[in-house]
């Protein structure tokens, strides 16, 4: 094994909290999945493999305006230490603003709701990465992908 | 006015520098010359309702299912004006494909190309058991997205003895936001005659782009077919068709892609069929020209 591998596995296992449960707090970054296009999400694990957290985000598109929330609880029903199977369940509320681009129209606005159900696995240690599957459930039914990267503690 | 449009519109993708006049498609030559021909037999001038279909033929490779399709259904058969989209045309086959369809289900036509593809073409169709006249084309505003394609309307007007009906068939880009969709769709439907059809794919899909990155989001909000029924509404015209359901269908996703719009017509809703080989279905309505 090469030197750069044997530094990199120390470092992944030499953490002081290595035998320990895993960070209980999480601020991350949420790119496409609950968030839309982006979001920032938080969460925090209330008891051993069971945690609640929410994303938001806002963003525009082709001057298109979109605010989104998406409060979830996650379980982890496999994994142990700092790389663990989830599963999330939560609603999604949407607002989604057009401005009109001509003088005619006054434009629209439309807040609606719907559900992801997500699986995935995480890796939390200091820095947290997630990567989930998703299927979103509204007016529509979709599969969906997406990926966290944040922090922990 | 126009310098208050472009002003608005400045904060959309869409390349509004460039006007977008009605051009007789007269003058059109080569490489994206126009093709037409009157029906075999006109039909009569109607006392009653003119059926009005729309269909986005995905490029017409299978004429033969598709003519099977419309014929072989009670409803779709009796279809006075089909409003054809993404149809094209190569050398190769001797004749354009707007021609064959219409020679199989016995009706007149006129052949718009928007764009040059390979060695043909790819447009807007109009087929017609009426005569048609004053057939016109407009260059829709172009996105300064680079993947996306040049998109046009064509409108023409039915002659149904001594009345007549304008139609307007459009087919609206796929990766836009509703504001652009609303920018591309606004200069064919603002000066449009009071007594106007406007159908064709307009392509309001519930899924967002980001640089042709898709954004999926179910809830509904984003839907774009009730925000371009708010927008037509504005302007006057019914929408029979907003709650039609599902006119496409890929990977197991339907959506609400195609819509029909009226205004100064009596109009009753017909339905979506679902037939045919391509992505999108038939979609018709009765409308009573006045």
């Amino acid at each position: 094994m090469s030197r750069g591998w044997i530094v990199a596995v120390a470092i992944v296992c030499a953490s002081p909290a290595a035998s320990a449960e895993p960070a209980r707090h999480a601020a991350y970054v949420d790119v496409l999945g609950k968030a839309g296009l982006w979001g920032l999400g938080y969460d925090y694990e209330l008891v051993p493999r069971f945690a609640i957290g929410a994303v938001g985000s806002y963003y525009v598109l082709g001057g298109d305006h979109y605010t989104s929330f998406a409060p979830y609880a996650t379980v982890y029903p496999l994994g142990a230490h700092h790389v663990r199977a989830l599963v999330q369940l939560g609603p999604q509320l949407v607002r989604h603003v057009t401005p009109s681009p001509v003088p005619e129209w006054d434009g629209m606005t439309s807040t609606r709701g719907g559900a992801a159900l997500c699986g995935g696995v995480e890796y939390r240690r200091g820095v947290l990465v997630r990567a989930y599957g998703m299927l979103s459930v509204g007016e529509h039914v979709a599969p969906w992908l997406g990926v966290s990267v944040g922090w922990s503690r | 006015m126009r310098a208050l449009a472009l002003l608005v519109m400045a904060g959309c993708g869409l390349d509004m520098t460039a006007d977008q006049p009605w051009v007789s498609i007269d003058g059109i030559g080569a490489p994206l010359a126009p093709d037409g021909a009157p029906p075999p037999t006109a039909k009569p001038a109607p006392a009653g309702p003119v059926r009005i279909v729309t269909y986005n033929v995905q490029y017409g490779p299978d004429l033969a299912s598709a003519a099977a399709a419309l014929a072989g259904d009670p409803a779709l058969a009796s279809a006075d004006v089909i409003l054809v989209q993404e149809i094209e045309a190569y050398p190769g086959e001797g004749a354009t494909r707007a021609s064959t369809l219409a020679r199989l289900l016995g009706m007149g036509y006129v052949y718009v190309p928007a764009r040059v593809k390979a060695d043909g073409t790819h447009g807007l169709a109009i087929l017609s058991a009426f005569p048609i006249a004053n057939v016109e084309k407009m260059d829709l505003p172009d996105s300064r997205r680079h993947e996306l394609q040049h998109r046009i309307a064509i409108s023409a007007d039915i002659s149904l003895g001594e009345r007549s009906l304008h139609v307007i068939d459009v087919h609206l880009d796929t990766k836009l936001e509703p504001s652009e969709r609303i920018a591309q769709l606004h200069p064919a439907a603002i000066d449009a005659p009071e007594t106007t059809l406007i159908g064709g794919d307009f392509n309001t899909s519930w899924i967002a782009w980001a640089n042709g990155v898709p954004i999926i989001e179910t809830s509904g909000a984003s839907d774009q077919g009730p925000i371009v029924d708010s927008y037509m509404a504005g302007l006057a015209f019914d929408t029979p068709t907003a709650g039609c359901g599902p006119t496409e269908h890929m990977f197991g996703v339907e959506q609400r892609l195609d819509a029909i719009y009226t205004r100064g017509l009596g109009v009753a809703f017909g339905g979506v069929v679902r037939v045919g080989p391509s992505d999108h279905w038939p979609l018709w309505v009765d409308v009573t020209v006045p």
